[in-house]
């Protein structure tokens, strides 16, 4: 066994390395700045924690998902790792206080974005000795990605105050040119580029066009009734996944629930908890929200509405089959959802109007530190009129068109990721093939239960998949099941009135 | 002031919208008839559906909003904790991600662990034989929908409105039933045996500026910074109405705050004086003895600081 296997045994428990994983941490051990492209389901964090253990100094990890960021914090604490910690606006002051006081103790930090543009945090943070700066979900940084997230432009720069320690960029998906882009914008020239297949063997991949929107419903019960093991339906909106949800508990699908980014925290994680105790098999997510769940043997994914994008397809379809068997992806396509969802991208980006009152209240009730409640709109125009650079004298009226331009082409983007997407759901070609050459790879062909234009079906697809023993504990009443979570099960008869 | 104490803050995340619409559809079935501006009376067919619902429905006895809104969530939020780690311990699962994510929560269970310091399996007796008794007290669905919500070795508490549905039951209806049965364990806890349970009660009930909701701080904060209803309407897009609801709220609570900018010493006390004509705190009676389009927002502020017979005014 080879020396970083004996590692990854010693401190993971696991005795071999996913695709890519090795390579990504030897590149990083050597000491060169890498971005590497692991297909989702990869298990990239360990990308980061084997060499983070290996070396001396914190690990810090820039990420844009807030809410996954604590999951994974809680997740490291669970497995017996304390010496982590996170940074973000959900964090209060207090405990933001005592981060920064204590990070010589830590050994990984989560930081969002945003919290990195505070001086106070950068400073406290270049002053420790910096193993490693992961930047997770980089194709944030590429304007022409599918997710740009305009703080993650000051990634480069940050950098930089941190002493440009070795750089770990890390993303799913992304084509050459956001490739080329992270590297440029994180000013790591040299970096190694390790490119993985996008593709997932054990996915089977099927779309199915249906004539009307309503007879969605009725074959989402067929193929619900014939599959078995835990499943995401992926919908388009909060509301969608409530009624949908209560459409399959009403059906007799006991062991469904929603989960989107408007529930109480609290709920979510006890949703969480159960889908991933098998409490749970049937989660109706919205697509932002389904990267949360983290189950290994996710059995499907069914796109009830379709994705706005390839990459964000692909990310999706990824939760399923992380166990390595045979999964299945099943998008559901009507004519005129492409329409729907370019009206919910639309609906994202501010007119001119709004952009006019946003710039006539900015320095006065907008101001950062009044406390005002913003809502997502304004912060992102916030945050995108702090990213762009500012002309000598520029005078309101400018700033308004700047700020307009801004959205405008970044609408366009967007509107374009949704067409191409569309192609492919009418394409007749592999689609395998397809989706390898829209990440700019070289099909490597020869796929057993590819997809339905190779002649892939639902049945003969559903029949291999691994058969999945339903744990369904039954519920006997209050007293029982409290004398059992104490274990007090033997002392049940005394108290019985 | 009405003898609503009980259900003050019982449904915390109600919106006006939602309240509005509930309102309307109880006109619409003819069980409320308007009685003024904002208020409402039960109609003859409205009693009588009261009556058939206290049969349906269970009592809610034990429901003390105002005294626990503070610190029924905390303590709820320190029992699930302490819940999951006995039971995980219990079970010998030394891994688990804690149900409750906020830090001082997870603290506190910490440090009131390390504090009482006897074994594990002695504390979770204790603690099994405290929630047994309490629960077993009580009448109804109250126990049963409590464990459900429970988390511990092998299960993650289901969600009130999960709990709800398995129970058969309204949403609405399960998050009081669970307030009742909640508050009925911190009375027991304060004033019975229960040394576990009463060693998770909230001990202090910090700041006066702790009763206010959420909204409403914030609103308190920018009437702090000198901003104006309309200012602060617009800058939260918020209806002018419920920043006004707020600023009655914090005229009610806090007491330093100053209603004189918005109700002047001459109307205040045309308000009072027409107050205590009237000798009731019926907001209708008194805005009949006062000019036409005397707005209810000054007439609320001004009871906010009525003592009900006392005559004096603020600056």
């Amino acid at each position: 066994m080879g020396r970083l296997e004996e590692h990854l045994v010693r401190l993971f428990g696991f005795s071999t390395f996913r695709r890519g994983q090795k390579e990504v941490v030897e590149s990083v051990l050597a000491g060169n700045d890498t971005l590497a492209m692991l297909p989702t389901g990869t298990g990239k964090t360990l990308c980061f924690q084997l060499p983070g253990y290996l070396l001396d100094g914190l690990v810090v990890i820039v990420s844009p998902l807030l809410s996954l960021m604590q999951d994974q914090v809680e997740q490291m604490k669970a497995k017996g790792e304390k010496r982590v910690a996170a940074l973000n606006s959900f964090v209060d002051k207090e405990e933001r206080e005592m981060v920064l006081r204590s990070l010589h103790l830590l050994k990984f930090i989560y930081v969002s974005p945003e919290m990195l543009q505070s001086r106070f945090v950068l400073q406290k943070i270049s002053q420790q000795k910096i193993a490693l700066f992961v930047v997770d979900e980089a194709h944030c940084i590429s304007q022409w990605g599918y997710d740009f997230r305009p703080t993650y432009l000051r990634l480069g720069t940050i950098r930089e105050a941190l002493g440009n320690p070795v750089t770990l960029a890390l993303t799913a998906t992304a084509t050459k040119e956001v490739q080329e882009d992270i590297v440029s914008n994180l000013s790591i020239p040299e970096a190694n580029v390790m490119v993985y297949e996008v593709n997932r063997e054990n996915i089977g991949i099927l779309v199915e066009k249906v004539e009307e929107q309503g007879d969605k419903r009725e074959r989402l019960y067929t193929y619900l009734s014939a599959l078995k093991g835990a499943g995401i339906i992926y919908v388009s909106s909060r509301k969608l996944a409530q009624s949908l949800c209560s459409d399959l508990l009403n059906e007799g699908y006991q062991n469904a629930a929603f989960y989107h980014g408007g529930m109480d925290t609290n709920d979510r994680i006890l949703i969480q908890q159960q889908f991933a105790g098998g409490q749970l098999n049937l989660i109706v997510a919205t697509n932002a929200f389904g990267m949360g769940i983290n189950l290994e043997n996710l059995r499907f994914v069914i796109h009830y509405n379709m994705p706005s994008s390839m990459e964000s397809y692909v990310q999706e379809i990824g939760r399923a089959g992380r166990d390595g068997l045979l999964s299945m992806a099943l998008l559901f396509y009507s004519d005129g959802d492409e329409r729907v969802s370019a009206k919910m991208i639309e609906k994202d980006y501010p007119e001119p109007a709004e952009i006019e009152w946003y710039l006539a209240n900015r320095d006065t009730i907008l101001d950062a530190n009044s406390g005002v409640i913003v809502d997502e709109r304004i912060e992102r125009l916030r945050e995108a009129d702090r990213i762009l650079p500012k002309a000598d004298g520029e005078r309101l009226v400018e700033r308004k068109e700047r700020l307009a331009a801004y959205f405008e082409t970044r609408l366009k983007d967007k509107l374009h990721k949704l067409w191409r997407f569309r192609e492919w759901i009418h394409t007749a070609r592999c689609r395998r093939e397809s989706i390898a050459v829209y990440f700019d790879q070289a099909p490597s062909g020869g796929w057993d239960m590819c997809c339905d234009n190779c002649g892939l079906s639902f049945e003969e697809l559903v029949q291999k998949l691994p058969q999945e023993i339903n744990r369904d504990r039954h519920y006997q009443g209050w007293k029982a099941e409290l004398a059992r979570l104490f274990g007090e099960e033997g002392n049940i008869i005394k108290h019985e009135k | 002031m009405y003898g609503l104490d009980s259900y003050f803050a019982v449904f915390p995340k109600l919106s006006r919208e939602e309240w509005d619409t509930h309102l309307k559809e109880l006109r619409k079935l003819g069980l409320i008839e308007p009685a003024g501006d904002l208020t409402y009376v039960c109609s003859a067919s409205g009693l009588s559906a009261l009556e058939d619902w206290h049969i349906q429905y269970q009592e809610m006895p034990h429901l003390n909003g105002f005294q626990f809104k503070e610190s029924a969530p905390v303590f709820w939020a320190r029992l699930q904790l302490l819940v999951q780690v006995l039971s995980c311990m219990v079970h010998q699962t030394h891994s688990f991600i804690p149900v409750q994510r906020q830090i001082d929560h997870q603290r506190f269970v910490k440090g009131w662990l390390k504090q009482d310091g006897r074994e594990y399996k002695i504390i979770s007796h204790e603690l099994y034989e405290e929630i047994l008794k309490c629960l077993d007290r009580l009448p109804g669905m109250g126990p049963e929908l409590f464990v459900m919500l429970l988390t511990g070795h092998e299960r993650a508490g289901m969600t009130l409105g999960q709990a709800a549905r398995r129970l058969g039951i309204e949403h609405y209806y399960a998050q009081i039933l669970f307030l009742d049965t909640l508050h009925y364990m911190m009375d027991s806890a304060r004033k019975e045996p229960f040394p576990v349970l009463n060693g998770l009660l909230v001990r202090n009930e910090g700041h006066k500026e702790a009763v206010l909701t959420n909204s409403t701080k914030t609103t308190w904060r920018l009437v702090q910074q000198g901003m104006t209803i309309e200012q602060i309407a617009r800058a939260r897009r918020l209806k002018i109405n419920t920043v006004e609801d707020h600023i009655v709220e914090i005229a009610s609570f806090i007491e330093e705050f100053e209603i004189g900018g918005y109700v002047t010493e001459e109307e205040q006390q045309q308000i009072i004086d027409a107050a205590n004509s009237v000798n009731t705190g019926q907001l209708r009676s008194i805005k009949e003895l006062l000019p036409e389009g005397f707005p209810y927002f000054k007439i609320r502020l001004v009871m906010t600081r009525w003592k009900g017979g006392d005559t004096h005014g603020e600056a």
